[in-house]
């Protein structure tokens, strides 16, 4: 277990700044996600962490001690590949032993090891198989094992799941979110995949371009963005954004008129708002009722029938595409139908993208 | 084309033409060791009168020291190619991963050893052989083959490593590894495939080496020596130079035979990550 501080880091490969300047805390013990369009540092980010990068400026602190200097196993940190790296001339035991082996570990006390973190994987019946002749799943467990089998402090996986097919990722989502109960080390975890970082951290860390655009549990990301792109970065399918104008009626309220005319309502905005605007819905706050208000009429040009939900990709008076998310049993039809939205569900951001709250 | 399907009649027909055409030399090397030279003076292929006699063999075996000349060979050609493979994947390995000052520039001075030839080095190392007393000794021979072997041995390694999964070395790392227990643990067990390439090559190089040790050496002297002592005489004998020849010839082929495999493979069922 171990807490981590970056302080004003900065990583440069030649002249290629890919990280800015970072400060970060990550609590002991807790699951943080680095989430973010591919090429946003966030590879980078863990790689600095493990030690196989060197920092270019700032300091990294383990437990309040820098560690900038210190390899891998002096940080006492254990990672997970995205390729899953085990020795292919090695069987699993040996695969999950090396670190112990090469820590000079008796080789009694090492099989006793091996075998409590294969038990705690249910791999006892592979350790003498070789990699090649495993499945994805259990390659990935293999590569947990060898994680785990040391108690490091701090664990870091490196978009573990992607190489599995969709079921497989669900089921190592949950492996994954109980060994974290069970061993209750630091959690670092880098993915592309929102639906990772949603389900399984308890702190979500938004990167694009080297910087941190967000910070927050998965559930102020999704209820409070702090601008366009986390906002449309967290949350599927994607929030719809529509361009509009502010207006203040005689009672300061304001509303936001759409490039077809129509008026919507939208919830208390306290700050200075900006003439020109972006809307934003997520496809699950639309309401298909015409009691609801700030009617608008979606020409439903296509449906993505999920059995329990189905997602209507459609288009506004204006010409915008909008994605409407509908539950229940209700009949979609590939025709013109009326859709409301509750005023606080109206995300409003400036052109920079900033959120107006 | 699906993959399994088999490769036209032409093709066929038009690599085993080539082939027959490679292996005919060696055709005739055997015929004209086997038959009396006055048969085969005109040509190996001339059928005008054929007898069959082994007496090219047995006076080559009894008249020059063929048993001791083969000994030579194979302890020069298994030192140099041990050593070359024990000390190239190193180099390369270094070369590759490790940073240390003017790492860019010896190896391109060592690379472009290459562009040397055999006969430009003799002259200054035998001098210094000379002075080390090295000249009649088998190191005389042994240490340049090596030396040598280095500007494509250390390239062919590094090739090899440009391929390797950087991932497997970083997770040496994270498991507590230095370079070198990464090199001896990690890589070197995953390069087989390149290794066995690189001891066939410097095998068969060593091995049929004329002109060092023909200037080194005076007392072990391998085949390809011999084989020139034997041909440099003034009595028509090439049927006894076939012999020698063949005796010659037959133990890189085995060697290539029997490790072929790997050089076609490609890489052994490789690496435990994707797939």
């Amino acid at each position: 277990m171990a807490s981590i501080s970056f302080e004003s880091v900065g990583k440069s490969f030649g002249a290629v700044e890919v990280i800015k300047e970072l400060d970060l805390e990550i609590r002991d013990g807790s699951f943080t996600a680095f989430v973010g369009p591919s090429g946003c540092g966030k590879s980078t980010l863990l790689r600095l962490l493990a030690g196989l990068e060197n920092i270019t400026r700032g300091c990294i602190k383990f437990d309040g001690r820098v560690v900038n200097e210190m390899g891998p196993v002096e940080r006492g940190i254990a990672m997970v590949f995205q390729n899953y790296a085990l020795y292919p001339h090695m069987t699993v035991a040996q695969n999950i032993g090396f670190g112990l082996r090469m820590a000079r570990i008796p080789s009694a006390k090492r099989r006793e090891m091996v075998r409590n973190a294969a038990e705690l994987l249910q791999l006892t019946e592979y350790l003498d198989r070789r990699p090649a002749q495993l499945s994805g799943g259990q390659r990935q467990r293999v590569a947990i094992g060898r994680a785990i089998v040391r108690s490091p402090s701090v664990f870091l996986f490196d978009e573990p799941l992607s190489n599995l097919d969709a079921e497989l990722r669900a089921s190592m989502r949950i492996e994954i979110a109980r060994l974290h109960d069970s061993i209750d080390a630091t959690m670092i975890y880098v993915t592309h995949d929102q639906v990772e970082a949603m389900t399984l951290a308890d702190q979500i860390i938004v990167l694009r371009a080297g910087n941190v655009e967000q910070k927050g549990t998965p559930g102020e990301l999704y209820e409070d963005p702090d601008n366009q792109f986390v906002a449309g970065f967290i949350g599927s399918p994607r929030m719809n954004f529509l361009s509009g104008r502010s207006k203040r009626d005689e009672s300061g309220g304001c509303h936001v008129e759409l490039g077809d005319g129509q008026t919507l309502q939208v919830g208390a905005t306290g700050g200075p708002v900006e003439p020109e605007l972006i809307v934003g819905i997520r496809p699950e706050h639309f309401l298909q009722s015409r009691d609801a208000p700030n009617q608008m009429r979606v020409r439903a040009d296509f449906v993505e029938d999920l059995g329990g939900v189905r997602h209507v990709v459609g288009t506004l008076p204006t010409g915008e595409p909008v994605t409407v998310e509908v539950r229940g049993k209700r009949r979609v039809r590939k025709e013109e139908m009326p859709v409301g939205v509750m005023p606080e569900h109206v995300y409003l951001f400036g052109k920079s993208g900033r959120r107006i709250r | 084309m699906r993959p399994s399907a088999r490769a036209p009649y032409w093709v066929v027909g038009l690599v085993g033409l080539l082939a027959l055409l490679w292996t005919v030399p060696v055709l005739g090397i055997f015929i004209t060791s086997v038959r009396p030279y006055s048969e085969t003076a005109m040509g190996w292929w001339r059928v005008d009168e054929v007898t069959f006699t082994l007496s090219a063999w047995k006076t080559v075996w009894s008249k020059y020291p063929l048993a001791e000349g083969l000994a030579a060979s194979l302890k020069i050609t298994l030192a140099s190619t041990a050593l070359t493979v024990a000390l190239s994947p190193a180099a390369a390995y270094a070369f590759h991963y490790l940073k240390f000052p003017f790492r860019r520039v010896s190896l391109i001075v060592l690379v472009n050893a290459f562009v040397l030839p055999q006969q430009v080095i003799v002259i200054p190392l035998f001098t210094l052989w000379r002075q080390f007393g090295l000249i009649d000794n088998v190191w005389a021979v042994i240490l340049p083959y090596v030396g040598m072997s280095f500007a494509w041995s250390v390239f062919l390694a590094k090739n090899f490593l440009d391929d390797f999964p950087g991932e497997l070395i970083e997770a040496a790392k994270v498991d507590g590894c230095g370079p070198i227990a990464t090199y001896f643990f990690v890589v070197l067990p995953n390069s087989l495939t390149s290794l066995a390439a690189m001891a066939i090559l410097q095998f068969l190089w060593a091995w049929n080496s004329l002109l060092i040790p023909l200037l080194f050496l005076r007392t072990d002297e391998p085949m390809p020596v011999l084989l020139s002592r034997i041909a440099g005489t003034y009595e028509p004998n090439l049927d006894q130079q076939s012999a020698v020849a063949i005796l010659t010839m037959v133990v890189p082929l085995v060697v290539f035979l029997a490790l072929q495999r790997h050089f076609v493979a490609g890489g052994l069922s490789r690496m435990g990550l994707k797939g």
